[in-house]
């Protein structure tokens, strides 16, 4: 059902604050990417919500982390500098393990595998294992660990910029039945889903997201009933950091 | 009135010809740059271009707001510190982040800010169980010291605007927003934390919005 104005108007306070539920949150932000004029008082929401950031007592950041940042900076002097060797080396490795990891899930991997050595240049990522080597050569990929706060399970997701990204987990916990595993991208106060996959008899799963979102600056793995895979909702199982 | 430096030469070349130009020095190679008084988007361009020096500026100017807010929300101090770092690290990786015609930079800045340490809150409360202090405790007394006092001054006068308007709201409207912008709260949390009906809620959300936005209105928006 449409949300009308009045309604929208009774909710953007919340939206703004990013206090909104779902499904009311998703309802709202779509009457405001049709209404000038409820995008209009929204907008003066938000601005009114980010002033509360002011509200804070004042401190100042002291000079060990001044420091540490100027530092930092001075490190890296180009916003668009490569990833260190030992980055692309660690890909590179990355690449060889899952390429023998999945040499071992059956022989059509194995024969896929095979067949794309031949080639040559950037492969196209039409699987995992095409996408991760593909990955291997970019100048600017990236890796980000995953960890889980008990047991075993963990992962690793890798990207470059305006390229697909590749997700490899490991000692994930069993399914219940009709719940499936969700990759979500979270940044900016916003969740992207990523994609669903089911883990082998092992734990083990990849995933291939073709077109991640721009921006995020954390990466979750959450497990969800198959029916209500929504931002927000499941059980988170492995997170990591941009 | 004096020329500048600069400026002689140009007209002493035009004119003069070759010859004019044997006078004096060479040209200065450009004139030096004052950071201070460019805006948050001229030094975010500058940054597109590697500009370390307006990386420097941005961050001398909106370090301490950065680090306020992100030790309000997470309370403990190295946590804050470590948010502050990502934070500027990642502008400086990424300074096209920043879209300049979305709003203002300070308002981009914070929610990036905010966003980050309501993450983490939540992140060590639900992942490694910890419990993080209230971040609506008693209040530290401020420390500020603002490296640009003309700055300063308008921080202070903002600070003062937004919390006088949230003073003059009811407690439990007060509480109600500031457990959602700090706490990362939504709606149905706050309502489960406080044993209330979520439409109680979502009526002191909205009401304290509505006088907190009508408190506000007309006012500059804070040191942008």
């Amino acid at each position: 059902m449409t949300m009308t104005c009045e309604r929208a108007r009774e909710l953007l306070d919340a939206l703004a604050l990013d206090a909104l539920d779902e499904p009311e949150a998703s309802a709202v932000a779509e009457h405001l990417s049709s209404c000038a004029a409820c995008g209009l008082e929204f907008e003066e929401a938000r601005e009114a919500a980010g002033m509360l950031a002011l509200a804070a007592p004042a401190h100042r950041l002291g000079d060990g982390t001044r420091a540490r940042v100027l530092e930092a900076v001075q490190e890296r002097p180009s916003p668009v500098r490569l990833p260190r060797p030992r980055m692309r080396m660690a890909l590179a490795a990355a690449a060889v393990l899952l390429v023998a990891g999945l040499a071992a899930w059956g022989t059509f991997l194995q024969l896929r595998v095979n067949h794309l050595d031949s080639k040559q240049a950037v492969l196209g990522p039409t699987d995992p294992a095409a996408a991760l080597m593909a990955l291997a050569i970019q100048p600017d990929a990236k890796i980000a660990d995953l960890t889980s706060s008990s047991g075993q399970a963990g992962g690793r997701y890798a990207w470059y910029s305006g390229g697909p990204g590749v997700l490899v987990s490991h000692d994930l916990p069993a399914l219940p039945p009709g719940h499936v595993y969700a990759l979500w991208f979270v940044g900016d106060g916003r969740a992207s889903l990523g994609g669903t996959f089911q883990p082998d008899a092992s734990g083990r799963a990849t995933l291939l997201v073709q077109s991640p979102p721009g921006y995020f600056d954390t990466i979750r793995v959450a497990m969800h009933a198959s029916d209500a895979v929504t931002a927000g909702s499941g059980q988170v199982v492995l997170q990591g950091q941009e | 009135m004096a020329l500048s430096t600069a400026v002689h030469w140009q007209v002493v070349r035009e004119v003069g010809g070759p010859a004019a130009e044997s006078i004096g020095g060479p040209l200065p190679a450009r004139l030096p740059v004052d950071y201070s008084v460019l805006a948050d988007d001229d030094l975010v361009e500058r940054m597109c271009r590697a500009d370390g020096e307006a990386f420097r500026a941005l961050f001398e100017r909106h370090a301490d707001i950065v680090y306020s807010l992100a030790l309000r929300i997470v309370v403990q101090r190295p946590v804050a510190e470590d948010i502050v770092q990502e934070v500027f690290l990642k502008l400086w990786r990424r300074p096209s982040l920043f879209d300049a015609s979305r709003g203002k930079f300070v308002t981009w800045l914070l929610s990036v800010t905010r966003n980050r340490a309501i993450d983490e809150r939540r992140v060590r409360s639900r992942w490694f169980h910890q419990e993080l202090p209230s971040p609506f405790g008693e209040e530290v007394l401020p420390a500020s010291d603002a490296t640009d006092p003309a700055r300063g001054a308008i921080l202070a006068d903002e600070r003062v605007a937004v919390r006088g308007a949230l003073a003059t709201l009811p407690p439990d409207q007060r509480l109600a927003i500031e457990m959602a912008y700090f706490g990362g709260l939504s709606q149905s949390e706050i309502a489960a934390q406080l044993g209330l009906p979520l439409g109680t809620v979502k009526t002191r959300t909205r009401l304290a919005m509505q006088k907190l936005r009508t408190a506000l209105a007309g006012r500059e928006d804070p040191v942008g």
